[in-house]
């Protein structure tokens, strides 16, 4: 019924069309009706006093209903708006008019998305000129994830790895004399919390088994810092803590017999806990100075030490995975100890010399050092009941240390031609060292049989890149901007082959404004190539070489267009062009040394169109209309052909179409309310896995409040 | 890891700097507000300047630029005259502009005040960094991308503050502009525009990611540019924001993915989260740069290929078979793992 439903493409496309008829018939109503309507007498402003504070607020309270048709875990993974109250976009603004505030200059609440939306924010800016600034800002997102096309071995009904949490965070922070320039204060608290059940994967006995994990993650940021002025120089210093612990814990909902189906395993219980709990420590120093006005010099200096430790202590019963229906396993307990550390220690400084009123030369030199040193012991013990006993017991121990060293300089000269023309050119040179050491060490316990292997790991990887940067400014007319600037050269590739390496990225950007209109254009090219190192003794066929390359493609404009003071349309389209060729070595059953060498790719061909539109075509009526689509066609007509010996290759996309009308007709009905009607539609379609798709309907009503200065001006 | 001796002579090395600085000081005394203003070349920040003499103060301006004049008054910049740490100095008008006395005198002749409208975008930066510039933020604004670029503080701020437009009617899902009846960041940070619309009135084509199924929430204004972009440049690339001391901006609010593990992921840290990421939003699900998990992973560990510390993928993960097709069933603790080499357990 679904798939058949989703199948009439025809039918669909003639809806999508209809949209835009229907919005852009809106848009030419409003424009006639706003051209006709009088002009509307602007009043006075009226300042609405609270004390000796003048009131600019604003709040919307409103509720929303939800149809749903179709995938409810890949809506809710990609939207999660649910039905019920809301508050949105909301705000007060209190501001000294004149004379001294008392507790505050001016404060600045806002505030959206509680109540049904996934996220919501809070935000609180204040401040007392000369004696406080306060701004806080607390978060929360209801995030939800559970889609049975992504890592799961066969198509489940849901995700193994679901997640179904609620993050919340926030950041305080505390400038006490924020205008003095000889000293000011700065105290800042942060913290992270997430909540809620989510889902992951375990192994027992060669087979994998959904864990139900109780997720608790809490971080928690205290800093403390001063700025001033001293000799001349501005100077900073901060120093700060976090302390971070997980005590998510797993369980089991049911026996289970795991993802393998002709696996004989079987899990009855498992419990699992591991806390971890973690401090970072830092201290960041920084100076500045401008001399002359013709040397600009800053420097920056941060040092941190992160530490962690933990313990996992797990318990599993079952059977095990031997034939015909597996040897009772009365108890498989594992107990890790495990501890890490990262020092790091970074230094930037920058240097910039004004030659003349239009030459300048900049040096920026980045030194970025860490070592992430950590190990721990592992103790697995089993035992069996199957007519005899059997007990097992092992024990490894690892250690690993990871180096890593960078420095970076960049070298660059921007000249003014004149008032509408001006350039830069440089340099960047990297070099980076990374050295990787540890053992792997195994103690195996069978009925009192010690046996120990060690591998001893030592791996170093030394590069130095360069890299060309330039551009230009150019200003052919007084309200037209062209910047373009293009970047080529090598960048740090050690551990993904995706990664920049030769690349060349080109973007240029046109931006006109004029009175009522601003044209804006982007295109950006960015070209990688990444040749990797060949693996000793691997010889690869004639079709298939070593090189990875990565283009994208962006074309981008948008138009903002307010034709009179009761209409403005604002559209734009972005396409995206993605292509990523890479080399693979494919494990397959069958291939001359295990391997048969294909190739990956990876396709995007992202188009993505809005038009919004908003009039107001009498006094006490306005609307907006919106329509937005995101439609990638991915690898359009290229098979994906099922991976075997004779075609090792992976060629995927993620074609999709995305669709959101939306509506909204604001009524003025007193000096300080507005009731708002408005209406969302959510059309999913996934091209490849069409159970995905989904509709959603979000119509809306709401009030919102305006109170104080130029409420009655809107 | 440095030793404890090299912080010492790094720290040294940075006191020697200030004795330098110091030295210097008496010598170049270019130090702001000592400096002859000179309109026609450069523009000279006037804030520590001593008033009296040819300042004639704020009020005297209102008069013909009674617009300015009465958008600037509620801002924090004409603020400053009540704070007892600047009751000397010159504030208000004359600070960007200079002294006006012989303006005043002459209305009509334009080398007699400094005007920022024939300026370039650096030279108007200039002017705001003899200030602002102080900041760790901001200290490195002149060798950011957007200096590079030739993207001054007016392009984003307006320092008389903002004239709003009238609220319109907008989207229920998308908070809309500062507006005059709707008050925002942009009220009282002097912005043109709120986050991310004046973001993306240059980055266009990022509005198309941040519309995409998995996106961060910035067009629902949970998150704004500024919560991992550095827009006064910054040492890092893209002028990102550094979290926790010098770890990515990524860790501030995925706090459990920091580390550091026992064994680390190793592109977690040395390459960035945006290795196997794209972070503004993607249709893969968890932003991931691929559709499906293993295109990922194989991509990367390649038996024909000799990365640093990344393996090929063993023989026995036959791919043909289903259950090898989904890397994470097994190895869950991707970003790293205290207990498992292998990250088969968190």
């Amino acid at each position: 019924m679904e798939n058949a439903l989703y199948d009439n493409r025809g039918d669909r496309h003639s809806r999508i069309l209809t949209g835009l008829v229907a919005i852009a018939a809106i848009a030419l109503v409003a424009l006639g009706v706003a051209a006709q309507a009088p002009t509307p007498t602007p009043l006075p402003p009226t300042d609405v006093m609270f004390g000796s504070y003048k009131v600019t607020s604003s709040t919307e309270v409103g509720w929303r209903w939800r149809g749903l048709s179709g995938n409810e875990n890949k809506y809710r993974s990609d939207l999660n708006y649910k039905p019920g109250f809301r508050t949105f976009d909301s705000n007060l603004l209190l501001e000294r008019d004149s004379g001294k505030g008392k507790a505050f200059d001016s404060l600045l609440l806002s505030t959206s998305g509680w109540g049904s939306d996934p996220t919501g924010s809070t935000r609180l800016n204040m401040e007392k000129i000369g004696f406080y600034k306060f701004n806080a800002n607390i978060r929360r997102v209801n995030y939800f994830n559970n889609l049975y096309n992504f890592v799961n071995p066969v198509p489940f009904a849901s995700s193994e790895h679901f997640q179904d949490i609620r993050h919340t965070f926030g950041d305080l922070d505390l400038t006490i004399l924020p205008q003095n320039e000889v000293i000011k204060f700065t105290v800042g608290l942060s913290f992270n919390n997430v909540r809620g059940p989510a889902g992951t994967t375990d192994r027992f006995f060669s087979d994998e088994f959904p864990i139900n994990i109780s997720t608790k993650i809490n971080s928690t940021d205290l800093r403390v810092g001063a700025e001033g002025k001293l000799l001349g120089f501005d100077w900073g210093l901060s120093q700060g803590v976090r302390w971070f612990d997980d005590r998510s814990q797993g369980s089991l909902a049911a026996a289970s017999q795991g993802n393998n189906p002709t696996n004989q395993a079987r899990l009855d219980t498992f419990s699992r806990t591991y806390p971890i709990d973690g401090k970072a420590y830092y201290t960041q120093f920084h100076i500045h100075r401008t001399i002359a006005e013709r040397l600009d010099f800053t420097g920056r200096g941060i040092y941190s030490n992160t530490s962690s430790q933990s313990r996992l202590d797990q318990l599993m019963t079952g059977r095990d995975n031997t034939n015909p229906v597996g040897i009772l396993v009365t108890s498989d307990v594992i107990n890790i100890t495990s501890n890490a550390k990262r020092p790091q220690t970074r230094v930037d400084l920058g240097l910039t010399y004004m030659v003349t009123d239009k030459l300048r030369i900049s040096n920026t030199f980045t030194f970025d050092q860490f070592t992430v040193n950590g190990g721990n012991n592992f103790q697995e013990v089993w035992t069996k009941a199957s007519g005899s006993t059997l007990k097992s017991t092992t024990i490894t121990s690892a250690y690993r240390v990871n180096n890593f060293k960078r420095y970076l300089n960049t070298i660059e000269g921007d000249y003014q031609f004149n008032k509408t023309v001006a350039a830069h050119i440089g340099y960047r040179y990297s070099h980076r060292q990374i050295v990787d050491t540890g053992f792997d060490r195994t103690c195996t316990f069978t009925t009192g049989v010690c046996n120990t292997a060690t591998t001893l790991i030592n791996e170093t990887e030394t590069n130095s890149t360069n890299a060309l940067i330039a551009g230009m400014k150019i200003k052919p007319v007084k309200n037209w901007t062209v910047f373009w600037d293009i970047e080529h050269g090598q960048a740090d590739n050690v551990f993904t082959r995706l990664e920049n390496y030769r690349y060349t990225n080109f973007r240029v950007r046109s931006r006109v404004n004029l009175n009522e209109v601003s044209l804006n254009f982007s295109a950006i090219s960015k070209d990688n190539e990444n040749p990797s190192l060949p693996r000793a003794g691997v010889v690869l066929p004639g079709t298939v070489n070593y090189i990875t390359t990565v283009n994208n493609r962006f074309f981008s404009g948008d138009l903002d267009w307010s034709p009179m003071h009761n209409l403005s349309i604002n559209t734009g389209y972005t396409y995206h062009r993605l292509t990523s060729y890479t080399p693979i070595a494919v494990p397959i059953s069958g291939a001359p040394g295990g391997y048969a060498f294909g190739f990956s790719e990876y396709f995007m061909r992202d188009h993505y169109v809005f038009f919004d539109v908003s009039a107001r075509p009498t006094d006490r009526v306005s609307f907006y209309a919106s329509y937005r689509i995101s439609l990638d066609k991915g690898q359009g007509d290229i098979p994906s052909p099922v991976i075997s010996l004779a075609t090792p290759n992976l060629i995927t996309s993620y074609p999709m179409q995305m669709q959101s009308p939306e509506f909204r007709a604001v009524f003025k009905i007193s000096r300080n309310v507005d009731w708002n009607v408005g209406y969302q539609y959510y059309d999913y379609h996934d091209s490849q896995t069409r159970s995905m798709n989904y509709r959603s309907h979000l119509p809306y009503t709401s009030l919102r409040i305006y109170f104080g200065r130029d409420a009655a001006q809107r | 890891m440095p030793s404890t001796k090299k912080i010492k002579i790094a720290f040294l090395t940075i006191f020697s700097f200030l004795i330098a600085g110091w030295a210097f000081s008496g010598n170049m005394t270019g130090v702001r507000g000592d400096t002859v203003v000179d309109a026609a070349t450069t523009v000279a920040p006037e804030a520590a300047a001593t008033p009296g003499g040819d300042y004639v103060g704020s009020e005297a301006c209102q008069a013909c630029h009674e617009d300015q004049f009465k958008n600037f008054t509620p801002t924090k910049h004409a603020k400053l005259k009540e704070v007892a740490s600047w009751k000397n100095k010159v504030v208000g008008c004359e600070s960007c502009h200079g002294p006006g006395k012989a303006h005043l005198e002459d209305a009509t002749d334009l080398t007699k005040i400094i005007s920022f409208k024939g300026m370039t975008s650096k030279q108007t930066s200039e002017s705001c960094l003899a200030c602002h510039s102080g900041k760790e933020s901001h200290n490195n604004f002149r060798r950011g991308e957007h200096w590079r670029n030739d993207v001054g503080c007016t392009d984003c701020h307006s320092p008389h503050g903002s004239p709003l437009k009238d609220t319109q009617a907008g989207s229920i899902t998308f908070p809309g502009e500062t507006s005059k009846q709707n008050a925002g960041i942009a009220t009282v940070a002097l912005l043109k525009q709120s986050e991310p619309q004046l973001c993306m009135s240059c980055h266009t084509e990022t509005k198309s990611q941040f519309s995409k199924p998995f996106h961060h929430k910035v067009m629902e204004g949970t998150m704004t540019c500024s919560s991992c972009h550095n827009a006064h440049g910054g040492f890092e690339a893209k002028q990102a924001k550094l979290a926790v001391g010098a770890d990515a901006s990524c860790v501030k609010c995925h706090s459990n993915k920091q580390g550091p593990f026992a064994f680390e992921h190793a592109p977690l840290k040395t390459e960035g989260c945006a290795a196997c990421h794209t972070p503004h939003g993607s249709s893969n699900a968890k932003m991931l740069t691929r559709s499906t998990v293993r295109q990922m992973c194989l991509e990367c560990h390649s038996a024909i290929t000799d990365q640093i510390e990344t393996p090929g993928v063993p023989t026995f993960h036959n791919q043909t078979t289903v259950r090898y097709q989904n890397c994470t069933v097994c190895h869950t603790a991707i970003h790293g793992s205290n207990s498992s080499n292998r990250f088969l357990r968190p």
